[in-house]
């Protein structure tokens, strides 16, 4: 590669974010990423050091913490590549059908899946190079009705519908916007919906961020 | 005498959330004004819009004018792996600055004396020192940083304070208010939140004046087992100006009443009361409750208050307890919303 590029990938403390930022750093990219949990977060700081990674310890469901990112990225490495929503919630669990689920739960979910994604897709958007990507992290979930994913389904398809919208809005601008199904995959998440899987018959993270490195290098090139 | 609203707003109530009246499509003076007279023992309910009806020329107003500051911090147990939220009081002991973890479960679960908690945000470890002596769900604790650090470290981080039936926190505008100027409060100074300069000009158009005040409000101990056997509650900074003291004094001279918006003015005059308001500055820690009639005031317009709490223990020094419950349950049966962003009643 001859310029370093960028990642921001949101939720690298655990399960495709994780896998994704070991994946871009072992590329040579430089990868910034938050989460919630401060001591993965310490943990990866020192597994990377400050030269080509920067850890945010960070709530994206509020506002002055997107706000903070941003502006620690922008200090650190300037305009971003690509960026990668991966950051979401189950809502709740077990997963109950759509006339038991709870009106204040859903409101949760789609905080965190939704308006959070929402608002940092936009503020991203002033940091983005050109060409430029916004990846989010969506489900076929948010396609199939699979029953007792109502919170979880509905949330991703909204985000998924903003996001294939913006790809319309987008074309011919520089910037570009994407779902990315992983697919089912073994992580926690997966664990806390389906507790009974068969985890040999799951997706590995670390597989699933080679998919997603390849395509959002197809995606830089058709844009380029 | 009552006016009861019916229709389609009372659908709102199926709706087991309580955020502002601007998430269902209503501005927010557009909510209900409950109004006891404990002079006559009746109550009715009317829109807060209405509230010049209820008040004549030369009656006062009294505003607390603190702002808001962010004072949840999204805390980290990185032992246990788990979020939860750190509520930053106002009050300080030796360096030490009082908190509350949050919710329920990870304070019960979570949180003991020594325990180390790291900021969301910037990653900085705040340590449990030492419970609380008389509210057991709060602690002193040490954020290892001066006071201009921890304010700054709210801005960036915090968020506001918010209790169960919030389901997630709301950006920091929907607590400005009209009058909100300086800031200091821990919890919502929330009486205030329903004028609209609208209402604010029909105020004064009716001649009812209108003075201002300053108290941050603290953390409140929510529990009856927490304050009940307490005489006091936690302290609170306030400050009366010279001009609202003499305004409130001369109003009443003049026949008409003063009255506080929110429970917070009347703990504020309450605590400065020598047979007349007097001007000045100090921490009040004044528990407020039934038995002996507050003489700062003649009037409390403040939010519906859930049945065991400190605030309802103010509530009923001023009225009779019967008549109280009785336009509580009313209230609640013809669609009355309760807590911060929700209805208003008037007692005076």
């Amino acid at each position: 590669m001859d310029v370093k590029k960028t990642l921001l990938v949101t939720g690298g403390t655990s399960g495709i974010g994780n896998a994704t930022v070991h994946l871009f750093i072992a590329k040579g990219w430089n990868v910034v990423t938050c989460g919630r949990d401060t001591g993965a977060i310490a943990k990866l700081q020192s597994e990377f050091g400050d030269d080509k990674f920067l850890g945010l310890t960070a709530d994206i469901r509020l506002e002055n913490h997107v706000s903070s990112i941003l502006e620690e990225t922008r200090r650190r490495f300037g305009l971003i590549d690509v960026c990668v929503l991966n950051a979401g919630t189950l809502g709740p669990a077990p997963l109950p059908p759509v006339l038991k689920t709870d009106m204040m739960e859903l409101r949760r979910t789609y905080e965190t899946n939704v308006f959070a994604n929402f608002n940092l897709m936009k503020k991203i958007a002033g940091i983005l190079r050109s060409p430029g990507l916004i990846v989010h992290m969506t489900s076929d979930a948010a396609v199939q009705p699979y029953p007792g994913w109502g919170a979880y389904g509905s949330s991703k398809a909204a985000m998924r519908q903003l996001v294939e919208i913006l790809r319309e809005e987008s074309r011919g601008t520089g910037l570009s916007a994407i779902n990315f199904d992983p697919g089912d995959v073994d992580t926690r998440m997966h664990a806390l919906a389906v507790p009974d899987a068969d985890r040999n018959a799951l997706r590995k993270t670390s597989d699933v961020a080679l998919e997603l490195y390849a395509l959002i290098l197809k995606e830089l090139e058709v844009n380029q | 005498m009552s006016r009861y609203q019916s229709g389609p707003r009372h659908q709102f109530q199926v709706w087991d959330s309580h955020l502002p009246p601007e998430f269902y499509g209503r501005s927010r003076d557009d909510v209900s004004l409950l109004v006891i007279e404990n002079a006559s023992g009746t109550y009715s309910s009317a829109r807060f819009a209405e509230l010049p009806e209820f008040l004549k020329r030369g009656d006062i107003l009294v505003f607390n004018d603190s702002a808001l500051v962010p004072s949840s911090l999204p805390v980290f147990d990185v032992s246990r792996r788990q979020q939860g939220w750190l509520n930053v009081g106002t009050s300080r002991l030796n360096g030490k600055i009082l908190v509350e973890p949050r919710p329920k479960s990870f304070n019960r679960m979570q949180t003991e004396e020594g325990n180390v908690l790291a900021v969301i945000g910037n990653g900085r470890e705040i340590e449990l020192s030492r419970r609380h002596s008389t509210f057991s769900r709060f602690f002193w604790a040490d954020a290892r940083m001066g006071e201009d650090e921890l304010r700054e470290m709210l801005g960036r981080y915090g968020a506001p304070l918010t209790y169960d039936h919030i389901p997630f926190k709301l950006p920091l505008s929907f607590y400005s208010t009209v009058v909100s100027r300086v800031p200091g409060s821990a919890e919502f100074p929330s009486a205030s939140r329903p004028f609209s300069r609208r209402v604010m000009a029909s105020l004064r158009q009716k001649g009812i004046l209108q003075a201002y005040l300053t108290l941050h409000c603290n953390l409140s101990p929510l529990e009856p087992d927490e304050f009940s056997s307490s005489p006091f509650l936690p302290d609170e900074y306030y400050e009366i100006p010279e001009a609202t003291a003499t305004a409130a004094e001369e109003a009443r001279d003049s026949g008409g009443r003063v009255i506080a918006v929110g429970t917070s003015v009347v703990r504020a005059l309450e605590s400065s009361y020598r047979g007349r308001i007097v001007p000045g500055s100090g921490t009040t820690d004044l528990f407020i409750r039934p038995g002996r009639r507050p003489k700062s005031v003649d009037g409390l317009l403040t939010g519906l208050h859930d049945p065991e709490s400190s605030h309802v223990e103010m509530i009923s020094a001023f009225l009779d307890d019967s008549l109280l419950r009785s336009a509580y349950t009313t209230a609640s049966a013809i669609g009355f919303q309760w807590h911060e962003f929700g209805d208003l009643s008037l007692i005076a």
